[in-house]
């Protein structure tokens, strides 16, 4: 059940009625049951009960520790949390990360002559899996680190773990964060829902309006790299960055205006990225819950740990006080990377492309910084001015593009490298001017509405990036806000992507 | 005022809004080939109509209720699309009894000995089922012609159910056609008025009866529902056979529907027998071998008409209100014609 389906409609339509006419009490009940639901239609009984188990495990988990901690348990509270994180890190590798491990098996055992029976898998893994594994992980910890209570109420527990709207696409939630709203059974109220809907026809706009038709020149240009070469490249890895912010982002619209919608309050998951004037502080902005996930979760604990203080130390009485410092912060963020690239997929081109790639980048901006200071002052750059900022941002924007690519190489590593020689084996930005961009199979129609709508999304979030729009939409008279609503509501239902005249909009990262 | 009702009118108000834009843009964005014709329908009084004709293009170039008025003083009217596939046929029969209680319909056969299959296209259907009037029936009518032209929908037919998730995507063809509606002359689109004609000859025109008659088992299975509902409910049905020319494949299929009609005991009008009481003038009242220009249209007309008139027994039930709309509908109708003609 897609997010931009008609079923999917009735489906929201069906729990807000059933959510308002409940009682307070009980208004949790609804929604754990419509993501039962949710989950029930979209996969089948195996998965359902393969993300059973790992939610059961979870539970039970958290309640044993809460206990361990009352001192009635044999077992300890670490054993405990040890024991569930790896169940849920093995379920979610094993489920859809398996052939990692398995390929260079099948390389090696072949390298060595050994005929074995071992066969790539090719398996469904339950959906989210990458999402709500992460989240039970998170919650695990929590009450481990007694930063949250145990949750003692196994329904309440399936909620948190299968909460239908975040559940395909994220934000990653922190049950210490959401606790409070999630159980609360508010009202729907005329600012949620209204507020609500505004969100939900944006994020709309956004993926399917924007992401379907600039997704067509990438899938033109990396259909067939070897004939489209030098700026060509360029421009389709540029424009599988706006893909994919719209697509995901306008996803994330629609998850967060759902929740608002039921007085659910969710942690923003963007931050108007490409005001970014760093790969760091563009990370920072993108896909924000998977980046504290992994600083908090990961990076932060490693650091804590007792082998990267000796890391440290021995870092320190070889080179310095300064590399004392950086030799475990750097380690520790080369492994966060890897985590993030392995993350989004076990193949090298995603950990490549969502990780390491940026891991270096920052690593290295962070080791350079006094030398690019330097320079600056050499060259009397005013590192304040507008005209510096904007250099930064759009330098930031091309960096990020170009690893990104790797992302969108769904044929591999290989094939990604490719793609950057295809890109720097020629120079021809006269492309750019004499026509040529209106061959990557878009009709000139469809090149002047995704003009005028990346214009929109431009000036929205420049607006966005000082004040909420939402805010400010409500601040202006009742005419002029309906008036740009329904012009928006009409902008997607005649130029949305959807129905058999277009391929029905999916969402990229779903399939996480 | 209360806040809560403050809010409940703002909600509503708003929701009007957007279904009148809503609506404004779906009959600007509706490419629709036969819109006029079943708008016209719909707006007909109940029980007026006392003959309905339900055809292919061949009924919508060939028939002008309006001079068959003129000439007989009945109400005909005419529910034509560029094709009918078969299984449409039954259900606009449900469609037209909902409002009106005809005392004949009329067939054309042109379209229903068509087999089902790759024969049928989706706009074939479409062009029926877009201009039907949301309900039961018209569900049951897509449902029934996607199975029949074997068209599979990866959204459950829901594109056909709301076609304004087909329609959106026209944007890029709006032209002011789409803005500026073309009038409807209780059925008779004048748009269709052209006074350029193929020459063509007697003999070159109707069907090989001596074809060897072919029906596929699919067209006798929704022959037979079509006829048990005529049956069931007591309608009175003439079949029509237009005047046109019929390829020798054509043939064969109108052969073999042609015998299975007389077998049930159905009267066939056969056009292309009545040219010589037509007074068909072959260089000129045809526009191609398939439709008839303005000219011959109002010849077929009148005599189809007599026919009609003189065979069955029309009931008078148009009050002097009705009489009076249909008078100034075809003063409209013909100035509108002289004007086109000048």
């Amino acid at each position: 059940m897609s997010l931009i389906s008609f079923e999917f409609l009735i489906f929201i339509c069906i729990t807000a009625a059933a959510y308002q006419v409940c009682t307070k009490k009980y208004r949790w009940i609804v929604l754990m049951f419509a993501s039962v639901i949710f989950v029930c239609c979209a996969q089948s009984i195996l998965l359902t009960l393969l993300m059973a188990l790992q939610i059961t495990v979870t539970y039970a988990a958290g309640v044993a520790i809460a206990r361990s901690r009352e001192r009635q348990l044999i077992v300890s509270g670490k054993t405990i949390m040890l024991l569930a994180v790896l169940f849920n890190i093995g379920a979610m590798i094993a489920l859809k990360d398996i052939n990692f491990f398995i390929r260079p098996l099948i390389l090696l055992l072949k390298s060595c002559g050994i005929a074995t029976g071992v066969h790539v898998v090719h398996a469904d893994a339950p959906m989210g899996i990458s999402y709500y594994s992460l989240i039970m992980i998170s919650y695990i910890l929590d009450v481990y680190w007694n930063v949250t209570n145990a949750q003692k109420n196994a329904g309440r527990m399936i909620l948190f773990s299968a909460f239908f709207p975040v559940l395909t696409s994220g934000p990653f939630i922190r049950y210490r964060d959401i606790e409070s709203s999630m159980y609360a059974g508010n009202r729907i109220t005329y600012l949620n829902l209204t507020q609500g809907l505004q969100r939900v026809l944006w994020g709309m706009f956004k993926s399917m309006v924007i992401s379907g038709r600039i997704g067509t020149i990438v899938d033109t240009v990396y259909a067939n790299p070897a004939s489209f070469l030098g700026f060509y490249q360029f421009i389709a890895y540029m424009a599988f960055v706006i893909q994919l912010y719209t697509n995901f982002s306008g996803c994330i619209d629609i998850i967060m205006g759902i929740c608002q919608i039921f007085g659910i309050e969710m942690p923003e998951n963007f931050n108007s990225p490409f005001f970014s004037t760093s790969i760091a502080e563009f990370w920072r902005r993108w896909h924000v819950t998977l980046g504290l996930w992994l600083k908090d979760y990961v990076l932060y604990p490693l650091l804590k740990s007792k082998a990267f203080r000796k890391i440290g130390k021995t870092a320190k009485a070889k080179y310095g006080k300064k590399w004392g410092k950086q030799a475990p912060l750097f380690t520790g963020l080369m492994i966060s990377w890897f985590l993030i690239g392995f993350w989004h997929g076990g193949s090298w081109n995603y950990i490549w492309g969502c990780g390491i790639y940026y891991g270096i980048l920052i690593i290295m901006g962070q080791l350079l910084e006094p030398q690019f200071v330097k320079i600056n002052s050499r060259l009397k750059i005013n590192r304040d001015s507008r005209g510096w900022k904007t250099f930064q941002r759009i330098r930031t924007f091309i960096i990020f593009s170009w690893g990104l690519s790797f992302f969108r190489s769904y044929d591999g590593l290989i094939a990604g490298i490719r793609r950057w020689g295809y890109a720097l084996s020629t120079f021809n930005p006269q492309i750019i001017f004499n026509g040529s961009l209106l061959k990557l199979g878009l009709e000139p129609t469809d090149v002047a509405l995704l003009v005028v709508s990346l214009v929109i999304l431009l000036v929205v979030d420049t607006l966005q990036f000082k004040k909420p729009v939402i805010e400010r939409l409500s601040e202006l008279s009742l005419p002029a806000r309906w008036t740009i609503l329904l012009a928006l509501l009409f902008f997607v239902i005649i130029f949305g992507q959807y129905g058999t005249a277009y391929n029905a909009a999916s969402f990229i990262y779903e399939k996480f | 005022m209360g806040e809560t009702k403050k809010k409940c009118i703002k909600i509503i108000a708003f929701c009007l809004i957007a279904l009148m834009i809503f609506t404004l843009v779906f009959r600007i964005l509706w490419i629709s080939y036969s819109s006029g014709s079943y708008r016209e329908f719909y707006k007909e009084k109940d029980n007026t109509a006392n003959v309905v004709l339900i055809g292919t293009s061949t009924i919508r170039r060939d028939w002008i209720s309006l001079e068959a008025w003129r000439e007989t003083g009945y109400n005909y009217f005419a529910m034509c699309s560029v094709a009918q596939p078969l299984p449409l046929i039954k259900y606009l029969m449900i469609e037209s009894e909902k409002t009106q209680s005809p005392d004949l319909y009329v067939i054309d056969l042109r379209s229903m000995s068509l087999p089902g299959g790759s024969y049928v296209k989706s706009g074939d259907i479409r062009r029926v089922t877009d201009n039907m009037k949301i309900s039961a029936n018209r569900k049951a009518a897509i449902d029934d012609s996607l199975k029949f032209a074997g068209i599979k929908t990866s959204n459950g037919n829901r594109d056909y159910y709301f076609s304004f998730m087909y329609y959106h995507s026209m944007w890029k063809n709006i032209s002011l056609s789409n803005i500026t509606r073309s009038s409807v002359y209780k059925g008779y689109c004048l748009d269709s008025v052209q006074t350029t004609s193929t020459a063509t000859t007697a003999s070159a025109m109707g069907w090989d009866h001596n074809a060897t008659p072919t029906m596929p088992a699919i067209n006798k299975k929704y022959f037979d529902e079509l006829l048990s509902y005529i049956n069931s409910h007591k309608l009175k049905v003439l079949f029509l056979i237009p005047p046109m020319q019929f390829s020798e494949e054509d043939s064969g299929r109108l052969a073999a529907t042609v015998d299975y009609l007389k077998a049930k005991g159905y009267n066939i009008y056969d056009a292309n027998d009545h040219y010589a009481e037509m007074n068909i003038d072959f260089s000129k009242d045809f526009r191609n071998v398939h439709h008839m220009s303005q000219w011959g249209a109002q010849k077929f007309t009148k005599v189809f008409a007599k026919y009609i008139t003189a065979h069955y027994n029309l009931t008078k039930h148009v009050n002097a209100s009705e009489t009076a709309q249909w008078n100034k509908a075809y003063a409209d109708y013909e100035s509108a014609l002289k004007s086109r003609l000048k």
